[in-house]
């Protein structure tokens, strides 16, 4: 594997899905190694989305190999969910609509459309990052929206509602999943990225407040 | 293209890019500073021991209020400030013979460090606080812009707040004032000032129980969480501020449209209240601080007018500070 051609061809997916190319969402063109590369984006946008909220990992004082797993955790867990989620919409797809398909192919679309958010980092900006960051979640949707729907031919009307309850039943896993682990604030990188990533502001002046006052 | 005309787009590149690196790395020394401050044991234990009785002094014992004096984004230290600051600071301490002043805090540094203190570009603050030229006051003015945008972002500003909360309650407890002490505290902010002792606000309350009010000088001030932990925040504003109205536009949660924002419900409450200031722009000539301009041609000066105002709502806090001794 060359990894100079695979650098080459990550800048270009994410390019092209930057500019709504249709081609880069194409389902029957897709090999093993566009789906390694979809990977990649995908882990880039979750590094990059906590990079832009790196102010989780400062609070808690991570060190610096808490840090970098923080980055890889958050990485790894955008690509678990996102999968999750178009293999719970597949299954909704074959219970409601009686379409059977392999999940890989849509998996990939929605890991190339997460191509805006590889500009997550932008959130560190002071005061405009976190309208930043609402412009490339919107983008991000643009992009899932036109992948399925327009790139990979979906039908938009029952992808839409398979899309929708895979959504739904993601959210209700994920809480039972991640119940205990919000109980626990740990104050380690996986509590950072996990929770104090998506904490409001006055949740946040809360939390330093409570540590200011245990000194 | 010219040669001309590369040169030109070559310079705006590089300033451009310069300018998004100052700002993508202002938050970082906030954060650097909160990870170390909370994680080295012996880091804060200078700080003193706020239920410790404080030893009055001669100079703070009679007065009657603390001014903590919040300087404007274009200084460069606590302990020297611009020739127009200066000659206010001076005119405020003539006019308040009853009122302790602090004006030795540099708030656009969460460690207390000074732009000429120990900082890789020392040197070159060091010069720029030397030769104010246009292009060196604005670069100082830039840079402490960016700090204040730190200050007013929801995720950096408690780490920051917490930092400058820090030195401000070791100058309060030098000049005196324990965390039982009456005395009313008005934090008088000018310009980007006034945000950064909003953030300071909810740990001053949490310290210290006597009043606490903001005195914003033309204050660019967001829909911070720290309004709900001041007694009353008055506003000065000119006429011809436009950087304080900006600063109404940038923060949009102060827009009516957001009712439950901290600002807006604060000011349903009549927490919030504005005078305004006529022909007073923000810095410089024809400014709040200007001894030189009027309004009117027999009338007091801007400096006079503005002295008068801040007296007055002094005046106002130690009549309520004392009414509510009384009550207590």
């Amino acid at each position: 594997m060359d990894w100079l051609d695979i650098i080459t061809q990550l800048r270009d997916m994410i390019g092209r899905a930057l500019w709504f190319d249709p081609t880069v969402y194409d389902t029957a063109t897709m090999d093993d190694r566009t789906r390694f590369v979809s990977t990649l984006v995908v882990f880039l946008a979750g590094a990059s989305l906590l990079l832009g909220q790196c102010f989780a990992l400062f609070l808690v004082a991570a060190s610096p190999v808490g840090f970098i797993l923080g980055l890889v955790f958050s990485g790894l867990s955008l690509a678990l969910r996102l999968g999750l989620w178009v293999s719970c919409s597949v299954l909704f797809a074959a219970i409601l609509f009686g379409v059977v398909t392999a999940p890989w192919n849509f998996i990939s679309v929605i890991f190339v459309a997460t191509a805006p958010l590889v500009f997550g980092f932008l959130a560190v900006l002071p005061s405009i990052g976190i309208i930043i960051l609402y412009v490339l979640y919107g983008w991000t949707c643009l992009t899932m929206m036109y992948g399925l729907f327009y790139g990979a031919q979906v039908p938009f009307l029952p992808g839409a509602v398979c899309m929708l309850s895979g959504w739904i039943a993601v959210s209700l896993l994920e809480r039972m999943f991640f119940a205990r682990s919000h109980a626990a604030q740990s104050g380690g990188f996986l509590f950072a990225s996990r929770q104090l990533s998506r904490f409001t502001s006055d949740q946040i002046l809360e939390f330093v407040k409570q540590k200011v006052r245990g000194r | 293209m010219s040669d001309i005309q590369q040169l030109l787009f070559g310079a705006i590149m590089v300033a451009g890019v310069t300018l998004f690196v100052a700002l993508i790395t202002a938050p970082f020394e906030a954060m650097t500073w909160w990870s170390r401050w909370t994680t080295d044991p012996r880091q804060g234990e200078d700080d003193g021991d706020i239920d410790a009785e404080p030893a009055e002094t001669h100079a703070t014992g009679e007065k009657e209020a603390i001014l903590f004096y919040v300087t404007g984004i274009g200084t460069i230290t606590g302990e020297r400030h611009p020739k127009l600051e200066q000659g206010f600071i001076d005119a405020l301490k003539e006019a308040l013979p009853n009122v302790a002043v602090i004006d030795d805090f540099f708030p656009y540094s969460p460690a207390g460090i000074p732009l000429t203190g120990q900082r890789i570009f020392a040197r070159f603050w060091r010069f720029s606080g030397r030769h104010r030229a246009f292009v060196t006051q604005n670069l100082i003015r830039l840079r402490n812009m960016f700090q204040v945008l730190v200050a007013a972002d929801g995720r950096y500003g408690p780490i920051y707040s917490a930092g400058t909360f820090r030195i401000m309650r070791e100058k309060l407890l030098e000049k005196g004032h324990g965390a039982h002490s009456s005395r009313p505290v008005i934090l008088l902010g000018y310009s980007g000032g006034a945000e950064i002792s909003l953030g300071a606000a909810p740990f001053l309350h949490g310290e210290f129980d006597s009043r606490l009010t903001l005195l914003s000088l033309g204050g660019v001030l967001s829909s911070h969480p720290g309004i709900t932990a001041l007694d009353r925040i008055v506003h000065l504003q000119g006429s011809a501020d436009r950087v304080a109205r900006i600063g109404g536009i940038f923060f949009v949660h102060r827009w009516a449209v957001f009712g439950g924002s901290h600002w807006n419900k604060a000011r349903k409450r009549g927490l919030i209240s504005t005078v305004a200031m006529p022909g007073m722009g923000h810095n410089g000539p024809g400014g709040y601080l200007d001894p030189d301009a009027h309004t009117r041609a027999d009338g007091p000066n801007n400096l006079q007018r503005t002295i008068a105002e801040i007296k007055s709502v002094i005046d106002e806090e130690i009549a309520a500070s004392r009414r509510d001794m009384a009550g207590a």
